[in-house]
């Protein structure tokens, strides 16, 4: 039974009474409600009939006792505060956190252009986020099961995530499911009944979700699925499970894209992916499916996410968001397809190697670029950030937005204090130091004629 | 040819969830159900639509421009699937649907459009239409009445948050259940008309459907209106 309006119900472990306030919204496995306790107001998950089960009510205790990962990484997941329960011990639900819906995202309100389209560098945020969080969670022992877009909401604007339905993670290798999941994000050897959920199935879902994200399609879905005039269990079975063949295969043309208008968003998307994503994307849908060891981790994926977030420069003309190569050679702008400019770049030596910060207006300096971070700090925090000089005309600079002071070195020989919130400029051969890091401001590689 | 267009838009509608509801129905899931939907409902039903298109086209002989072989066709469709435990919608463009529960209690699963300029709207014939459909479920409970109605029903209304459009919604089922669904769909053809005279000049379609009705209220007909009456809902001068 969906609770009612004014009902009271009952947080277990807490022993406080919650008032149901009004429905939120209704998913696959049962409705949400807000409601109003002490601690203000907060949601609540309650369970359809067929999905209120011992062995969910006992998976709920487990991860309220448990906690989310720690840090940053674990703040992402809406994850159960309390078991809610009323008179019928047949029926429960959990506690939650409430989800500002006006600033989080689905993914298909995107699609609808009810919200705004995350630009790259949101995506690449997002991107990283998701990997960062997944890490977390398997580190911590835990798989997640039902890793899809449905789970997802994320501020198209800061690239922020949140990551909703918990209440099916469980154990590693251990712990049953009732839940596993939809057809299309399911790992082959899953629907082949092979394997059951485990962080290494997490591994192909958390690829298809990012697929999603970035092509706005299944990496499936090509000539195979778009002949099948019966799309049933069967048809999603040989798709998805016993002979999946990625849709961007250079060997393995049969399930190519068809020329069909459905179709035309995902070439399109798909072009405007940076060479090194593809090839991790390609490894994901090729080796990954058959071999589960060769599947791209999700710290691979959060290298890739911070590298090419590194990359992204704005077009001087039309100010559309571009990604410079690996090799930093400028390219044609995707939009307005002027030729970019190579621009200087911020070089930063760490004893994890060297990395290499495309420096444009806008771009940010983040803490992850210049330290190791704990594992409960995703090292997201902005420390500098590129912007335009007061007064001259087309020069920059990068801005101190920390709480202490840089020293800076010009290729002169003279040396400043850069105090927070002013900016060195965008000198190449000028040195910073932060934190005992030498950043070097670097020239953009010249065009050799030849 | 937008009116072929929505007449192929129904069809494929009815034709997709027919199938859908025979292949899954006994071999899924609830829970799963509704996922399927989601996931694969847009894509199959566009498609679908732009078959049937096609066809047409090919009957009637109608050269396809190149640019944009479909917009002649251009249509905005809501479904619902009603099912054993649940109600499944989906929807392209404008229009409203809104499920009254007995309690009065009104559910609007699927918000409006608000990113559009003016009068624009999605259609299935639009770039990318398989992306721009909205999905909802809805619990089936115990019922009510299910309305769904083209832009121009809810554009006879004050457009403030829904305000005057469910006052309307809410007279419409309790003379549902004063008079029987029958006897109301009698009336509706007069009162629609009356909307559109009176207010936005726009074709209307309207369709309910009572779900567990209530079998004891017997149909009984309702009067049709006198010219200077007031269709239900209909109440403020502007």
């Amino acid at each position: 039974m969906p609770l009612a309006i004014g009902q009271r119900v009952k947080a277990e472990l807490s022993g406080t009474e919650l008032h149901v306030i009004r429905k939120l919204g209704e998913g696959t496995q049962g409705e949400v409600y807000l409601v109003e306790g002490t601690q203000g107001y907060q949601a609540v998950k309650w369970y359809k009939p067929e999905q209120a089960t011992k062995e969910q009510r006992s998976a709920v205790l487990y991860l309220v006792r448990t906690g989310p990962p720690f840090g940053a990484a674990g703040r992402r997941f809406i994850w159960p505060l309390d078991l809610v329960t009323v008179q019928d011990p047949s029926q429960f639900g959990y506690l939650m956190t409430r989800i500002d819906t006006q600033q989080f995202a689905e993914l298909g309100e995107i699609w609808a252009h009810i919200k705004p389209v995350p630009n790259f560098s949101s995506l690449c945020e997002i991107s990283y986020q998701l990997a960062n969080s997944y890490r977390a969670l398997h580190l911590s022992g835990h798989c997640y099961r039902d890793i899809s877009a449905g789970n997802l909401m994320f501020d198209p604007v800061t690239g922020d995530v949140l990551i909703c339905d918990n209440d099916n993670v469980g154990v590693n290798r251990q712990s049953r499911c009732q839940v596993w999941g939809t057809m299309e994000y399911m790992a082959p050897e899953i629907i082949r009944g092979e394997a059951d959920p485990s962080t290494q199935t997490d591994l192909h879902s958390l690829a298809v979700l990012l697929f999603y994200l970035w092509v706005w399609h299944h990496p499936f879905h090509g000539e195979m699925e778009y002949r099948f005039h019966c799309w049933d269990i069967p048809a999603k079975k040989k798709v998805y499970g016993e002979s999946p063949v990625f849709v961007f295969d250079p060997e393995n043309p049969v399930n190519c894209l068809p020329p069909d208008p459905d179709y035309a968003i995902a070439r399109e998307r798909w072009g405007y992916c940076p060479s090194d994503l593809q090839d991790l994307f390609l490894r994901a849908f090729t080796d990954g499916l058959h071999d589960p060891s060769r599947r791209v981790t999700e710290g691979e994926w959060q290298n890739l996410f911070s590298a090419i977030k590194d990359r992204i420069i704005a077009c001087p003309k039309c100010r559309a968001e571009n990604f410079l190569e690996e090799t930093g050679r400028p390219g044609s702008c995707w939009y307005c397809h002027i030729t970019l400019p190579a621009p200087p770049s911020l070089v930063v030596k760490r004893p994890s190697g060297e990395i290499s910060i495309a420096l444009s207006n806008g771009t940010t300096i983040r803490r992850r670029h210049v330290s190791l971070t704990p594992a409960n700090d995703d090292g997201g925090a902005i420390i500098g950030i590129v912007v335009p000089h007061p007064s001259i005309t087309g020069a920059s600079g990068i801005r101190n937005t920390t709480r202490t002071p840089w020293n800076a070195e010009f290729p002169d020989g003279s040396a400043a204090i850069v105090s927070p919130g002013r900016a060195v400029p965008l000198n190449p051969g000028t040195t910073i130091t932060i934190d005992g890091v030498v950043l070097t401001i670097v020239a953009p590689p010249t065009t050799v004629i030849p | 040819m937008s009116g072929t267009g929505a007449s192929l838009a129904v069809q494929a509608g009815v034709d997709e969830l027919t199938g859908f509801h025979r292949m899954r129905v006994h071999t899924v899931p609830p829970h799963i159900l509704r996922s399927e939907f989601k996931a694969d409902f847009p894509r199959r039903i566009t498609r679908r639509w732009r078959d049937y298109v096609q066809a047409d086209a090919a009957t009637h002989e109608i050269a396809r421009p190149e640019s944009d072989p479909y917009i002649r066709y251009g249509s905005t469709l809501i479904s619902a699937l009603i099912v054993a435990d649940t109600i499944l919608i989906g929807q392209i463009g404008d229009g409203d649907i809104v499920l009254v529960r007995p309690d009065g209690t009104i559910e609007s699963p699927i918000p409006p459009e608000t990113r559009l300029v003016g009068k624009e709207t999605h259609s299935l014939s639009s770039r990318d239409a398989h992306l721009l459909w909205r999905t909802a479920t809805l619990d089936r409970e115990n019922g009510g009445v299910l309305i769904a109605a083209t832009d121009g029903v809810s554009d006879s209304f004050d457009s403030t948050a829904g305000g005057e459009f469910f006052t309307f919604v809410k007279s419409l089922v309790d003379r549902v259940k004063d008079f029987g669904i029958e006897s109301v769909a009698g009336s509706m053809a007069g009162w629609l008309d009356r909307y559109s005279e009176l207010a936005s000049g726009d074709d209307m379609t309207i369709v309910f459907v009572s779900i567990n009705p209530d079998e004891s209220i017997p149909p009984s007909p309702i009067h049709e209106p006198e010219p200077d009456e007031k269709a239900p809902g209909l109440t403020e001068c502007w």
